[in-house]
């Protein structure tokens, strides 16, 4: 029987995001994007996972992130 | 793993051969990497008296120690060069994203020797790197280019994208190399470097990851800078027309004490550089009218006209580069503007502003943002462009240019459309345009006739916006800095943030320093100097923000960060002897190039020669021939030539670092 194991996707904790944006970084499949604006007064580029499909769940995203602003869920 | 990747990627355009060279460890303890790995470089494989647009010219693109590695406000790349500009060292730091590209590519640096015969690009990728052929890329503009260049190599990862406009191709020398579709590397002419050498784009998409030594440490490092810097915000009732007030405040006390850089994060994060457009007016910082002008020149309507709150209404959002916490960029739509021949550009920033507005006495904002998106695609450096185009309008003012040399134009103050009609010809290098593409200092001795009092340089680079006057370092580091007239090497409004004194034992504690009209040159004034300078160094060397430099050291920690990266247990003085050796293998750089750094004393106008006669530094004449040997004397060169003496390069350790054919002395 085959185990549907199901992928992990980041999620972002934008009260504690910097939009530093080094998650997009180091997406080596680049399926972040930096261009969620309705977070603060000053219209920051947010991260956000663009692209369901190329996530492959790697998570280097949620390791490297120096604020620890993402959890794969 | 230490920050860096122990190895440099070197093409020969001329053979098209790849090297990849490994760095001894030992490199990265005495110099880092960027700027320090860059002067290591340089130093020990161009041959003095390399034409710098010659094929023995090498072109590097350095990543910094810091980036990549977790730690903030680090993700800055430097382009480094023998200057065509300057004759000398040549360096321009950029943001964006590429800096962490270089390292994902699993070098430190790229270097581009030798020149192809057609134009190319270089792609990089996890399988290693190649050269294609960029014909069909020739001749776009450097934004059009990165959109192709991202569409050609759109594999699994988006690489970024470095290019070269028009302006680097026809060999100008005020040429800048863009990235993030207009960020820009953009001083000593290094876009002409490239050109030279006929290498249009560098296209990254690798994906090796990059560590520090301790991640956990550095997070929290990291963490505490967040904190800060989120909570620091400005009141929602301030509005910009209340920086002039500002200014003025900022002019009147005649002694000035150490100030906490959070302040600056708190501007920075709504306004960007901007938030000087009309501030520096009134505190005298601002240079009007090709240096000649003061305040007195300059009315309501020219406040209101530059007023930085216009440009924010044009944001459609905030830009920050890698690593950035603080978001000072903005993209700015400007689909409004000349029919809507652009939708966006790059919020133009303060020096922008600044060139193209009051030292031209033009206050059409909209017509600045349009300038800064041709120059952006252009690829011109906005600072000497706007330089070269204030020499124009003042030798024809004065009667040196007429309608017959301007092709028709009436270059007169403020003429908004004739300045966007010469900027357009300095970039195709047309006519009048085809004089002025090569700076202030050529253009005089190709115009003769006087005009040389009208060009505004220090080594042939035109001068930033921030007069000198009321910031005598600045004015140091104009005339005796290996890349001449650069506002980013050290300043004394830089140190009052710094906070250095409370790191570094050879520095006395900050007290309240006197104002230019009361400065007296010093070798405490240039220890000082030396120490700022030593520091931005260290901020170059890592892939530092000047802005998070502005923070001060008790906010960025580059030196907490820097030992969490590599694991090393330096103290500051240790790293500050870093900065004095990156600073010196600069220097040492224009001394085995010949360079003549007499040459780099600034222009008498922005010396105070003759001096202003209204504004914030009426009356001031800087001492600066007292400043310069005192300020050679303090790093150990010789006082009259900048030579870095043969024992202080011994002392430094340098001349482990030289190879056996360029050794130094």
């Amino acid at each position: 029987m085959t185990v549907n194991k199901q992928k992990k996707i980041p999620l972002f904790a934008y009260e504690i995001c910097m939009a530093c944006k080094d998650c997009v970084a180091v997406c080596p499949l680049s399926c972040l994007i930096a261009d969620k604006t309705d977070i603060d007064l000053y219209q920051k580029a947010y991260p956000r996972l663009g692209s369901y499909n190329e996530c492959n769940g790697c998570s280097i995203c949620a390791k490297d992130c120096p604020v620890e602003a993402i959890s794969m869920v | 793993m230490k920050g860096y990747m122990g190895q440099v990627l070197v093409v020969d355009l001329s053979t098209g051969e790849f090297d990849f060279q490994k760095i001894d460890d030992s490199v990265y303890e005495l110099l880092l990497s960027g700027v320090g790995l860059g002067a290591y470089y340089l130093y020990n494989n161009i041959p003095s008296g390399a034409d710098p647009l010659g094929p023995d010219n090498i072109l590097g693109f350095t990543s910094g120690l810091l980036t990549g590695t977790g730690s903030f406000m680090t993700g800055r790349w430097m382009a480094v060069c023998k200057s065509p500009l300057t004759g000398g060292w040549g360096d321009a730091n950029c943001g964006g994203n590429l800096a962490p590209a270089i390292k994902q590519c699993g070098v430190d640096a790229i270097f581009f020797r030798g020149t192809s015969k057609t134009p190319v690009y270089l792609y990089v990728d996890k399988k290693g790197p190649q050269l294609k052929d960029a014909t069909h890329l020739w001749g776009k503009d450097a934004i059009e280019t990165e959109q192709l260049l991202i569409k050609e190599n759109s594999g699994k990862k988006i690489p970024a994208v470095a290019t070269i406009g028009p302006g680097g191709e026809k060999l100008s020398l005020i040429a800048g190399i863009s990235n993030d579709q207009g960020r820009y590397a953009a001083r000593s002419g290094v876009g002409a470097v490239m050109g030279s050498k006929r290498l249009k784009g560098v296209v990254l998409a690798g994906t090796k990851r990059v560590r520090g030594e301790q991640s956990d440490e550095i997070k929290k490092t990291s963490k505490i800078f967040a904190n800060k810097v989120r909570k620091v915000n400005l009141p929602r009732l301030f509005k910009g027309g209340l920086f002039p007030i500002m200014g003025k405040l900022m002019s009147m006390p005649k002694k000035a004490g150490p100030m906490d850089g959070m302040l600056t994060a708190m501007l920075l994060k709504k306004y960007g550089s901007i938030m000087n457009n009309t501030l520096a007016i009134t505190n005298g910082d601002s240079p009007l009218k090709n240096w000649a002008g003061s305040v007195k020149d300059y009315d309501k309507k020219f406040y209101k006209g530059i007023n930085p709150d216009k440009s924010i209404k044009r944001e459609t959002q905030k830009y920050h580069c890698n690593s950035c916490i603080i978001g000072c960029g903005g993209i700015c739509d400007i689909k409004d503007i000349n029919g809507g021949e652009f939708k966006h550009t790059h919020k133009p920033e303060y020096e922008t502003v600044c060139v193209f507005g009051g030292l031209l006495m033009n206050k059409d904002y909209d017509a600045i943002h349009y300038i800064n998106e041709l120059l952006n695609r252009g690829g011109l450096d906005t600072i000497s462009t706007g330089g070269v185009v204030a020499f124009a309008v003042e030798c024809y003012e004065n009667g040196i240019l007429t309608g017959v040399e301007t092709d028709g134009l009436e270059l007169t103050w403020g003429n908004t459309e004739a300045i966007i009609a010469l900027v357009k010809k300095i970039i195709a290098r047309d006519g009048i345009g085809d004089i002025l593409a090569d700076g202030v200092r050529i253009a005089a001795q190709k115009i003769g006739k006087g005009s040389e009092k009208f060009a505004i340089h220090a080594g042939g680079q035109e001068l930033p916006m921030h007069d000198p006057k009321i910031d005598p370092m600045l004015g140091v580091v104009y005339s005796a800095d290996p890349t001449p007239g650069r506002h980013t090497t050290s300043g004394g409004l830089y140190y009052k943030f710094s906070s250095l004194w409370e790191y570094v034992s050879w520095l006395p504690k900050q007290k309240k320093a006197p104002k230019a009209d009361e400065f007296i040159p010093s070798s405490e004034e240039a220890l000082k100097n030396k120490a700022m300078t030593a520091y931005k160094m260290l901020v170059d060397g890592t892939g530092s923000c000047y802005y998070g430099m502005l923070t001060g050291e008790q906010h960025l920690r580059l030196f907490e960060y820097l030992n969490q990266v590599t694991g090393w247990n330096k103290t500051p003085d240790d790293y500050m002897e870093i900065g004095i050796r990156i600073q010196t293998m600069r220097q040492m750089f224009n001394a085995r190039q010949k360079v003549d750094m007499t040459q780099f004393r600034m222009h008498e106008r922005a010396i105070g020669n003759p001096p202003l006669k209204n504004g914030p530094v009426k009356g001031v004449t800087l001492r600066i021939d007292e400043m310069i040997p005192l300020y050679y004397q303090t790093w150990g060169w010789d006082e009259k030539s900048g030579r870095p003496k043969d024992e202080t390069v011994e002392k430094l350790g340098l001349n482990n670092l030289l190879s056996e054919s360029y050794t130094y002395g």
